[in-house]
């Protein structure tokens, strides 16, 4: 579904991504983890097609295209999301109208107050403003409501698991479970090996100074929690 | 020009005569704007002046409201509900002349703005309303423009003790000089809203604001310049302003705001936020003033621009002056473009660059559309 060859990108001239390669397979879990600053934010959001950042080398293919060739929103409809580490607030603009625009454009249907009830998000958020005055719980679930709505083929969620508390993260990871299909694929960055008590991974990468430097199976995480990236 | 208009206009049995006289008095003090002169400093300053329009007869029929015309108050048009009373100022001068008078004398006398002067000198025939106490009342302020000539429409308010009123300022029609002014003294726990929505050149607002009133001004018009300035003169006035400017081509749209605190525990807010495309300017420039007496005052100014092309400019001015030791007082100023991770953020959502600039900018409006 999702290759990456050989990608190299820099922010403000530092290389931050160093010849990185990963193939993402349909139907499956991918799991990135690593320490700080190895770049896994980074890839997450050259992937989404952050402005910021330059790629310098490498190519990414996405259902057979040329990734990088497009904008931020042909990338969203051909299919590809990504969940927010930090979901921006946008004051001025209601929750509904920017679920029933972007659904718009996106060509998809749902029943966006069903879903949230399956995310236990108040009905009075449809009324609020983009994330504004929301608690940081309450963000990473409007981001998880936005990927069971836009139903994307490749949902990348950047941390999605920090700042959640126990309850929360079986919520987001229940949402997470309910919207996998053989066809659509997941890419989870992620510090904890908690979430995968939740979400069982089928792959795991280990990224560190902008490279994948191991991948394993779901057995790799219990190994890294005990020893660390050393 | 100036000069010559009034000469013409100078009528002894014009029942305003003495009224004019004492404004063109005061604007030739004041002077028309010059350059490095502070509230004018980011201000184009050359205007051509028509002649005064003249009084025209339309029918028009309003919804509840006042209807000027080329700034002459149009009696048979109004239509204001009882038990509120709409008269024009000459014959109000004989029921209420005690208080108008003195009001109008003092407002033409501290005067400082030279186009609000201007406006004395040159009214059309104005209007008083009069809102008793306890009354509320919702109306429209509706300025239609058929001529080219100068239009000075004026009005006078009085909300007596407790009233309520919701006032809505809009426009039909161009003229090639508009002069709007709009005084009101709002009397004990009066309350008043003003939502201007106007098109043309110059706007100016006087109040005067008694114990624990309250007015709250948002201009969301087409105008060049908003002069608004307020008095909070008894314990617990408070006044809140509010505006908005999305301009484009070479348009420019100011602000002058002066809140003077005069007695303790009042309060103010002003927000002014402008959007500006192409090679259009904006300026704000707001003053609070907190007089001695006024302890335990609140004062709050904050202005926020969004400055789209680098063709366009905006230039904010926040002052305070603050001569109380009691006070809770700030004021700020921002100037930026569109926040690129919003932007990116609703991309990746899906919306079109268009589309995500077009949502950011309404997002911004949309905090001080909120107040009307």
């Amino acid at each position: 579904m999702l290759e990456i060859i050989d990608l190299s990108a820099s922010v403000k001239g530092s290389p931050i991504l160093n010849g990185l390669n990963l193939i993402i397979r349909k139907g499956k879990v991918h799991v990135l983890m690593g320490p700080n600053g190895a770049g896994k934010s980074t890839l997450a959001n050259i992937l989404a097609g952050h402005p910021a950042y330059e790629v310098t080398g490498g190519e990414v293919w996405f259902k057979g295209q040329n990734l990088l060739e497009l904008e931020p929103e042909e990338r969203a409809c051909l299919g590809l999301f990504m969940s927010f580490q930090y979901p921006i607030e946008i004051p001025g603009v209601t929750n509904r109208q920017f679920l029933e625009d972007a659904m718009k454009a996106l060509g998809k249907q749902g029943n966006i107050e069903k879903s949230m009830e399956a995310l236990k998000i108040r009905k009075e958020f449809l009324d609020r403003s983009i994330n504004e005055g929301f608690s940081g719980g309450e963000k990473k679930r409007n981001e998880i409501l936005q990927m069971s709505l836009f139903q994307p083929d490749l949902a990348i969620l950047d941390e999605t698991d920090s700042g959640l508390d126990i309850d929360a993260m079986r919520i987001v990871a229940e949402g997470v479970n309910a919207m996998r299909t053989p066809e659509n694929a997941l890419l989870l960055i992620t510090h904890y090996q908690r979430l995968l008590d939740y979400i069982s991974p089928d792959y795991i990468h280990v990224m560190r100074e902008g490279r994948i430097i191991q991948t394993g199976g779901a057995e790799l995480a219990a190994i890294l929690e005990e020893k660390g990236y050393a | 020009m100036l000069d010559t208009h009034w000469a013409e206009c100078f009528d002894l049995k014009d029942p305003l005569i003495h009224t004019r006289k004492k404004a063109w008095d005061r604007f030739e003090q004041i002077g028309l704007p010059r350059s490095k002169q502070e509230a004018f400093q980011y201000v184009r300053k050359e205007f051509c002046y028509p002649k005064p329009a003249s009084q025209k007869r339309v029918s028009q029929k309003s919804e509840e409201g006042l209807v000027f015309v080329d700034g002459f108050f149009d009696e048979a048009s109004s239509t204001i509900p009882g038990p509120l009373i709409v008269l024009p100022i000459e014959k109000a001068m004989k029921s209420y002349g005690l208080f108008l008078q003195s009001r109008m004398q003092k407002v033409i006398q501290e005067e400082m703005d030279p186009f609000a002067a201007l406006n004395g000198a040159f009214q059309g025939s104005g209007a008083f309303l009069y809102v008793p106490p306890k009354c509320k009342a919702a109306l429209q302020i509706v300025h239609v423009l058929t001529q080219d000539g100068m239009a000075s429409p004026r009005l006078h308010i009085y909300l007596g003790r407790g009233a309520r009123l919701e006032l809505e300022q809009i426009s039909q029609g161009k003229s090639e000089f508009s002069n709007a002014f709009l005084d009101c003294v709002l009397d004990q726990d009066a309350t008043m809203k003003w939502v201007d929505r106007s098109e043309g050149d110059f706007v100016a607002v006087r109040a005067l604001l008694k114990k624990s009133s309250k007015l709250t001004t948002v201009s969301l018009g087409k105008l060049f310049r908003t002069s608004l300035k307020v008095e909070l003169a008894e314990e617990e006035a408070e006044a809140e302003l509010y505006g908005l400017a999305e301009v484009g081509g070479n348009t420019q749209t100011h602000f002058h705001a002066l809140v003077e605190h005069i007695a303790p525990r009042t309060k103010s807010r002003q927000h002014f936020k402008s959007v500006l495309k192409e090679s259009s300017r904006f300026s704000f420039e707001g003053k609070i003033y907190v007089h001695s007496e006024a302890q335990k005052t609140e004062a709050y100014q904050l202005n926020n621009n969004m400055v789209l092309s680098d063709d366009a400019a905006a230039h904010a001015k926040p002052n305070l002056e603050i001569f109380a030791d009691d006070v809770k007082a700030s004021h700020g100023a921002t100037v930026g473009g569109l926040n690129e991770e919003q932007l990116f953020y609703l991309r990746t959502r899906g919306l079109s660059q268009a589309m995500a600039t077009d949502w950011l900018i309404r997002g911004f409006c949309q905090e001080i559309l909120d107040h009307a």
